[in-house]
């Protein structure tokens, strides 16, 4: 691979390009999809290809192709080249594209884990997935669909610029999501839930999987007798799965330099500025062994710790090269890629909210009336304005103190800096979750999380369209 | 070898090695982009993916394999490993076959002569009448978005003699134009796709996305209340596909997994709805002679006045179900079939936007909404974000509004459907014009 991506280097470097990378990965990916205790998909294949990037006289160029051979990667250069010489022309000068420094390295990086993926035969991936299926089926009788969603995904990673640097990586990741639905008198409930690992097998089952698929469909079944929730503005009190997709939503999508430098986040011309309660911090830590951690971004650079909010004051935001000589600042290994077909883009990692000192117990107390929200469905996010909707995947009332009615399909959507504004305690509990982050089509894993959080005055889309009957 | 030999080649060898039937599937994508942001021009992106998908079965045991590559090598491989797969997999009682040979018909205007020949640099002029066309107010201060054209072509080869060769192109333009004045920013989007360039009027888009830009400042805050709701073909789009769709494919209703798997030939919606798939649709999106496991494609009913008339299937669901598959087997070179829409129409009635709006006395104005996503598909249920809101009152577009939620389930906001208008936008394989629902709950 080393041959193939310097002979590319070369190529580039003598038609002109004042700056060449090359990417070349070579994988496999599988996917076993489990339903009602009947395999349903499996499917397992191989994939390759090469992604070259190109500067010119501050224009990029990216071309890419599924092909390794060396006449279909020498016109992907050229016509990477050509175009981006073309659009150089049309760029204006304080809008072209320079590269901020990075050390030059030779990294090699290896996350296979003890048991490797490859080691592990498709009957034990096959078993593993199909017994889970049958702890939510067995669970109880209204429980009338249970489907288990198995990903994987191994293989190397070759980087290479014009500057120097190689970078090898050698990795592998697991993936389950378990869904449960439950029916009852023509109501249909379901419930959602995932683990995950980067590295082997091994640290897939060390989860605790059968006590997570019979939660699953423990959930599944109290949600059969949720309620209709209220609409309008509440005290929330939100626990750590939630408040990891709140601070990945609301905030980290925000925090990406590619938003600040085109003048589509909220968070533009922050720096080191007050944004929120002094008690709120937030980090994005790459270095953590977790789920959304890379050694080094697609760029070649180190990835680190980077705390981007410290005592409610703005401290860093998320970079890549490109970003960073833009805003003056370092980059910090935030440029990634779901694989060689795109070019990399500023992303989060593991991004979660520092905990705080309040106990869980002495917060609920506190809360006369409000609405407890727990675990999410996903969310969404618009940077430019900071409007963010997300779903949790189970809601109760809270009333005196107490946890109480089990309400329905509880959205929450505000906007981010107001909302940072009414968090009023943050607890001392912590636990990090897995998900995937979708932003320009492109999918890549990450983690997320927090301690339980209480905001005051959220907005709360529920179903029942009594307007001001409930608790205000 | 051209790249049926090598169809031809996995299918053979599948056969020779124990499979009682062998299914090749090839995909080809070669896209070319422009994108800009803060209202220049930024980069160019070319990309080629392309692949090829084995499914066998061994006595109704089931097994899949594919490769990226295309060499004799990779393809035995593959062979090898999707036999072995179907080896593990336990005998499905109630697989039937694959696809036998139909005759196809030609959808007209999927293949664009102009696309296909297109280089990378012929869509930078393009692009810079779209940023001209945003710069209408010296409020617009940024901008971002880009124009994409891609070709596809797809093969696929089975042990029953089924052959099928069909390709397209597609063109997608976007702009996303942000608006400030004293301190407040405003957002505003538009974008188009077509199967042909000639289709996309550039400037266009440009001007409407600045204009709702600029209309979204001044946003007021507002209450809680109910009231009717006009979704703009994009929000509409957005649930169709993300919800509703989902709600009418086969495997779910056998499973039980949408709240219509009971309501066949029932009312589930008003008579002013009617909602077709056609896989046929001429210069859609999704159209195409055949879908992803050769069956031809057809036009499916889906609800007729309000009433529902079909699901849509691939092969194996329609098997199960006893009935014929309706054409809607989908899939990428890296995955076993599964259920899609091909392209969803909605009937339009005869109102203009002007005319539905004028009835409303209080509502909102909704052009995209943020987490249709989040949508929980079997109960319908869904609480979405509103996204560029406006207020209408007395039968005007008021003004800007700075939040709105919007909470309801397909089956409620099926019934509710009030006005179906006659501007008919294509979103995607989404066509619909914009859709006026009465009575729902709007947080704030
Ligand atoms: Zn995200």
């Amino acid at each position: 691979m080393e041959d193939l991506a310097s002979k590319i280097i070369e190529l580039g470097l003598e038609k002109g390009a004042s700056y060449v990378d090359v990417r070349i990965e070579k994988g496999n990916n599988g996917k076993i999809t489990v339903s009602n205790g009947k395999l349903e998909k499996t499917s397992f294949g191989f994939e390759s290809g090469v992604g070259i990037t190109v500067l010119f006289n501050g224009a990029w160029g990216f071309s890419s192709t599924s092909s390794l051979e060396w006449s279909k990667l020498s016109k992907s250069m050229v016509s990477a080249l050509k175009t981006a010489k073309i659009i150089s022309k049309k760029i204006k000068e304080e809008n072209k594209a320079s590269l901020a420094d990075t050390p030059t390295i030779k990294g090699k990086d290896e996350y296979l884990g003890r048991e490797k993926l490859i080691n592990i035969s498709l009957e034990e991936k096959i078993s593993l997935t199909l017994d889970l299926d049958k702890v939510m089926e067995k669970f109880d009788g209204r429980i009338k669909n249970a489907t288990v969603n198995y990903l994987e995904g191994y293989g190397e990673k070759f980087f290479m610029n014009n500057e120097g640097t190689e970078i090898k990586v050698l990795g592998s990741r697991c993936y389950l999501s378990m869904q449960a639905v439950a029916v009852e008198n023509g109501k249909v409930q379901s419930y959602r839930s995932n683990a995950a690992n980067k590295g082997g097998f091994d640290g897939l089952k060390e989860h605790d999987l059968e006590n997570k698929a019979l939660e699953t469909a423990e959930k599944a079944i109290v949600l059969l007798k949720a309620k209709p929730a209220p609409s309008g503005k509440y005290t929330a009190l939100i626990d750590p799965e939630l408040i990891g997709v709140f601070v990945h939503e609301a905030l980290g999508h925000a925090l990406e330099a590619d938003s600040i430098v085109s003048g589509e986040s909220i968070l533009a011309n922050k720096l080191n500025k007050k944004i929120c309660a002094e008690e709120v911090n937030v980090v994005d830590d790459s270095t953590l062994n977790w789920w959304g951690s890379e050694k080094f971004d697609d760029e070649g650079t180190p990835t680190e710790k980077r705390v981007v909010i410290k005592n409610g004051v703005l401290k860093n935001y998320l970079l890549n090269r490109e970003t960073a000589s833009k805003l003056n600042l370092k980059p910090n290994g935030s440029a990634r890629a779901m694989n060689y077909s795109y070019k990399p883009i500023v992303r989060m990692s593991n991004t979660y909210l520092v905990k705080g000192t309040y106990s869980l117990e002495e917060v609920l107390n506190e809360i006369k009336e409000g609405i407890y929200v727990k675990g999410s469905r996903g969310g969404q996010v618009d940077t430019a304005t900071g409007t963010f909707q997300f779903n949790a995947q189970e809601a109760y009332k809270i009333e005196k103190g107490q946890i109480t009615t089990p309400l329905l399909d509880v959205s929450l959507s505000g906007l981010t800096l107001e909302t940072l504004n009414k968090v009023e305690a943050i607890c001392k509990d912590f636990k990090l979750n897995v998900g995937f982050c979708g932003k320009n089509s492109q999918l890549v894993p990450v983690g997320d999380g927090g301690p339980h959080v209480k905001v005051s005055e959220v907005v709360i889309g529920g179903r029942k369209q009594k307007i001001k009957g409930f608790l205000r | 070898m051209n790249t049926f030999d090598f169809l031809e080649l996995a299918v053979k060898e599948a056969e020779k090695m124990g499979a009682s039937e062998a299914e090749a599937f090839r995909e080809e994508v070669d896209s070319l982009e422009v994108k800009f942001e803060k209202l220049t021009i930024k980069e160019t992106k070319r990309s080629f993916v392309a692949g090829l998908g084995l499914r066998v079965t061994v006595d109704k045991h089931i097994g899949f394999a594919y490769t990226s590559q295309l060499s004799k090598k990779k393809i035995l491989e593959t062979v090898d490993k999707a036999l072995k797969i179907a080896k593990l997999k336990p005998k499905d009682p109630n697989w039937i076959s694959l696809p036998q040979p139909k005759k196809y018909r030609k959808v007209k205007d999927v293949f664009d002569a102009e696309i296909n020949n297109m280089e990378l640099e012929q869509l930078i002029d393009p692009t810079l009448t779209l940023i001209q066309s945003m710069k209408i107010n010296k409020k617009i201060v940024s901008g971002s978005g880009g124009i994409s054209v891609s070709k596809w072509e797809k093969l696929i080869l089975n042990s029953y003699g089924l052959q099928g060769n069909d390709k397209g192109t597609s063109i997608f333009a976007s702009a996303f134009s942000i608006s400030s004045d004293n301190e407040e920013t405003g957002t505003g989007m538009d974008f188009a796709t077509s199967t042909r360039f000639k289709n996309i009027n550039f400037e266009e888009i440009g001007k409407n996305s600045s204009e709702t830009a600029l209309k979204q400042l001044g946003k007021k805050k507002i209450e809680t209340f109910v009231g009717d709701i006009v979704f703009h073909p994009f929000a509409f789009a957005d649930l169709l596909q993300q919800i509703l769709a989902p709600e009418l494919y086969g495997d779910n209703v056998f499973k039980k997994k949408t709240p219509f798997y009971s309501k066949l030939n029932q009312k589930i919606s008003t008579k002013n709805f009617t909602l077709i798939d056609n896989g046929l649709y001429p210069a859609g999106l999704g159209s195409s002679s055949f879908d992803d496991e050769g069956t031809p494609t057809q036009e499916t009913v889906l609800l007729e006045k309000g009433v529902l008339k079909g699901f849509l299937y691939d092969n194996y669901w329609a098997g199960r179900e006893k009935v014929e598959s309706t054409g809607n087997a989908s899939r990428s070179y890296s995955g076993e079939p599964s259920i899609s829409f091909s392209n969803l129409i909605v009937k339009p009635g005869n109102k203009n936007l002007t005319g539905i709006l004028s009835e409303i006395e209080e509502g909102i104005y909704v052009i995209s909404l943020i987490g249709t996503h989040t949508a929980n598909i079997p109960s319908g249920n869904f609480s979405v974000a509103s996204y560029m809101p406006f207020k209408i009152e007395e039968g005007e577009i008021m003004y800007p509004i700075k939040q709105a939620m919007i909470s309801s389930d397909t089956s409620t906001l099926l019934s509710k459907i009030d006005e179906v208008g006659k501007d008919l936008k294509v979103v995607g394989g989404v066509v619909t014009p914009p859709i006026k629902v009465k009575n729902v709950a709007v947080s704030a």
